[in-house]
């Protein structure tokens, strides 16, 4: 375990030293960001869904990014540089390294999505505590009188700024308002998933080039976000010639590809939490927050999928011949 | 490194292990998809359908129906619905729509561009409809339908249809079942209508709202007013008909007509607030206060010994209040024959202004004198306030009213008499009530 964890702590290092993720958390803040300014063109309460969808969208998104981009070339770079020869005549066993890679890429992948959690966490905050209301009802009550150019509303706008993002850091630690209600619930969906992807990316470096990589493991995402559709084509194929009893020849074979298919693909949609972050049923009616529901067996299908996708690398990187 | 070494026979095994688990998980999700309703395809949105988007969103769809929502507002807000073809904007909507279909905004939003501001009510009502399917427990969307139905396409009973499904989500406000009930009202379902006024009020007097039960018992009352002047409207018209050119000399005369003398069916609000008195002193609470029901026709000695006579302790403790509502209802409905009793504590009297010329207030051929003592109050009032002004911006008294007005005073007195004007002092005062008090007091010569 402790040269497991070596190479993770090692692999995180390595991988924090990458500038394209600086690049990419740079660019998550800045959506993250801009997401505020964009919702002032809405109206009405789709003002903060905006903010929560573009967020909430961004860290995925950006999550998954950063585990393609930075782990299909952490296997790559350690075979194309020779270093896996000074690695592997060391007595560490080769499922220890890839267990290793894995776990400090993941790290890596975490501690950005934790990051662009607090950034999107304070946003919801900083807007919700300087809404007009918000700073009607503060200096009402404080007695005071204030134009939007005096000193004592900027240092207020000052003030909420840290406030917001020592509660963005809190509510990752489990803190919440109603504006953040079970928000890191859905952020930690992300997380599992982005468990699963990142277990894809590692085991597709192991045999693949970094482009392949990078193309294999997104097609990975694009089937386990349409994991539902191959089921909804299975039915429909059965639909068309009036019941599974009635498929025959190629069209029963082509079924049972895609209902096999389908149970193989790892279902990402069943991570993604993001419509319930605004939609999802409400805890209390005369204070409608919504309400995101997860289960555990969702959460042992995520983290029982990337250890078997992990086996399945290690298996592969063990055949690997590196002459 | 052997392939079949034992470490990789345990990798193998735990492979299998976690893909065998995934699998039979996956299953159990499978059968969930398949008993989910099909997103259908359909034209929507720049020759792409809103399925595709939806699908080449990978799971974003959030945030491609938010980028759709702010093109289309922008879309509109930019030439509004005027000077362009609407049919894109509906398109984008109902795609925006497909894609996320718990959008309550773009629903009634969607409604209101094409509907209200561009005329097309049929289809801003498409949109109401579908947003009906897609959020059934959620009050606004119907609301919108009912709104337009109303009051743009003065469709009432479609109105209704729609306030009938708002009132029944799970968020609905408690001022809803109140226009609901106000609509059936206009429309002329004084059983409908009463019979939802009397579950607000009780829901009132269950809750201890009191806003809701003031509101509710207020708005009850006068639904019932309404129902006995609808009655006596239908006697008028049947007494007009059978004389022609005449009208009947005082409100009595009504009473020989068929609509009357053959019986019908109304509510009696003194029996009504008696029952509900009874029943909430049987479940050891408060009754009905003296404040709360002292502008309406109090309940007599009578009417609450019949109250204890027909309710039961154990019913009343053993029923819900639904249940109740619909007991209190039936038990107060009456069979008269006679002319109705006023729910308010003065009595109907015939108005003789109604068959003069109707450029003022009262048009009903029979009002009741309480309202009519209270219209001729806030006409005295409206008056004074207006000399008042008057004298605030030309530094002098009116010579006449005409002159307050700038037209031709012809406003009636709601009791048939005449406005007094009295120049010198600047008060208004009626021939037929000229010691009124106004409640905010009367303009004097030295005021202003």
């Amino acid at each position: 375990m402790n040269k497991v964890l070596a190479v993770a702590l090692n692999t995180f290092r390595e991988a924090v030293r990458n500038k394209i993720l600086y690049f990419l958390l740079l660019f998550s803040m800045l959506i993250i960001g801009f997401s505020t300014f964009l919702s002032d063109l809405s109206i009405n309460e789709a003002q903060n869904k905006l903010i929560k969808d573009i967020g909430l969208s961004s860290i995925d998104f950006i999550g998954f990014l950063i585990a393609v981009l930075v782990g299909i070339n952490l296997i790559y770079n350690e075979i194309e540089r020779r270093t896996i020869y000074t690695i592997v005549s060391k007595p560490i066993d080769r499922p220890q390294f890839i267990w290793g890679k894995y776990i400090g890429l993941l790290i890596t992948v975490y501690v950005n999505v934790l990051i662009m959690s607090i950034v999107f966490f304070s946003v919801l905050y900083f807007r919700d505590s300087t809404a007009p209301d918000a700073i009607q009802k503060h200096f009402q009550d404080a007695g005071e009188t204030v134009t939007s150019s005096s000193f004592a509303y900027y240092w207020f706008h000052v003030k909420a700024l840290f406030i917001s993002a020592g509660k963005g850091i809190a509510t990752i630690f489990g803190y919440s308002e109603q504006i953040t209600h079970h928000l890191m619930r859905v952020v930690g969906m992300s997380m599992i998933s982005l468990a699963v992807i990142t277990a894809f990316a590692i085991l597709y470096s192991t045999f693949a080039t970094p482009t392949l990589s990078a193309v294999y493991t997104f097609l990975t995402f694009i089937i386990g976000t349409m994991c539902n559709d191959i089921v909804r084509y299975a039915d429909t194929i059965a639909k068309n010639a009036n019941g599974v009893e009635n498929l025959v020849g190629v069209a029963y074979l082509k079924y049972k590809l895609v209902w096999l298919g389908a149970l193989l693909v790892p279902n990402l949609e069943l991570f993604n939490k993001r419509r319930d972050a605004v939609y999802g049923m409400w805890d209390v009616m005369e204070n409608p927050i919504p309400n995101v529901p997860i289960d555990g067996v969702t959460i042992a299908y995520g983290i029982v999928y990337a250890i078997g996708v992990m086996c399945l690398a290690c298996l592969v990187f063990n055949r690997r011949n590196f002459k | 490194m052997k392939f079949l070494s034992w470490r990789n026979i345990v990798y193998l095994v735990v492979f299998f292990c976690c893909i065998g688990f995934t699998v039979t998980q996956q299953l159990k999700e499978m059968k969930k998809v398949s008993l989910t309703t099909v997103f259908f395809d359909k034209w929507a949105f720049s020759g792409r359908s809103a399925d595709m988007l939806k699908k080449m969103s990978l799971g974003y769809d959030l945030v491609l129906a938010d980028i759709l929502w702010l093109r289309t507002i922008q879309s509109f807000g930019g030439r509004g619905m005027s000077q362009r073809d609407w049919k894109p904007v509906y398109y984008q909507f109902d795609a925006l729509t497909d894609i996320d279909p718990s959008m309550e905004s773009a629903y009634s939003f969607g409604n209101m561009v094409i509907g209200d501001e561009g005329g097309h009510q049929k289809e801003g009502l498409d949109l109401i409809n579908k947003g009906m399917k897609n959020l059934p427990y959620r009050y606004r969307v119907p609301f919108e339908g009912m709104y337009v139905s109303n009051w743009t396409l003065n469709n009432r009973d479609q109105a209704r249809w729609y306030g009938r499904v708002a009132v029944k989500a799970l968020n609905a406000p408690d001022w809803l079942p109140r226009m609901v009930a106000y609509l059936d009202i206009e429309a002329g379902q004084y059983f409908v209508g009463v019979d939802q006024y009397l579950g607000n009020f009780l829901q009132g007097l269950a809750t201890e709202q009191d806003h809701i039960l003031t509101l509710g018992l207020s708005r009850l009352i006068d639904a019932i007013d309404k129902w006995n002047l609808s009655v006596m409207d239908k006697a008028l018209t049947e007494f007009e008909t059978a004389h022609p050119g005449m009208e009947p000399k005082q409100i009595e005369d009504l009473a020989q007509t068929d609509t009357i003398k053959s019986g019908y069916k109304i509510i009696d609000s003194r029996r009504m607030l008696a029952l509900v008195d009874t029943i909430q002193r049987r479940l050891k609470k408060d009754g009905l206060s003296a404040d709360l029901i002292k502008n309406y026709a109090i309940p007599t000695k009578a009417d609450f010994d019949w109250a204890n006579s027909v309710t039961t302790k154990s019913f009343v403790l053993k029923t819900r209040l639904t249940d109740l509502q619909n007991e209190i209802f039936n038990l107060s409905i009456i069979t008269k024959n006679d002319l109705p009793n006023s729910p308010y504590p003065s009595a109907y009297v015939w108005n003789p202004m109604f068959a003069k010329p109707r450029s003022g207030m009262p048009e009903q051929p029979i009002m009741n004198e309480a309202k009519r003592l209270e219209t001729l109050t806030s006409m005295l009032q409206s008056f004074n306030d207006e000399i008042k002004n008057f004298k605030t911006r030309e530094n002098r008294l009116p010579n006449n009213l005409d002159e307050i007005f700038d037209t031709k005073f012809v406003t009636p007195e709601p009791y048939g008499g005449e406005w007094l004007y009295d120049n010198k002092t600047g008060v208004v005062k009626s021939s037929t009530h000229s010691d009124l008090k106004l409640p905010e007091g009367e303009p004097t010569g030295e005021q202003g």
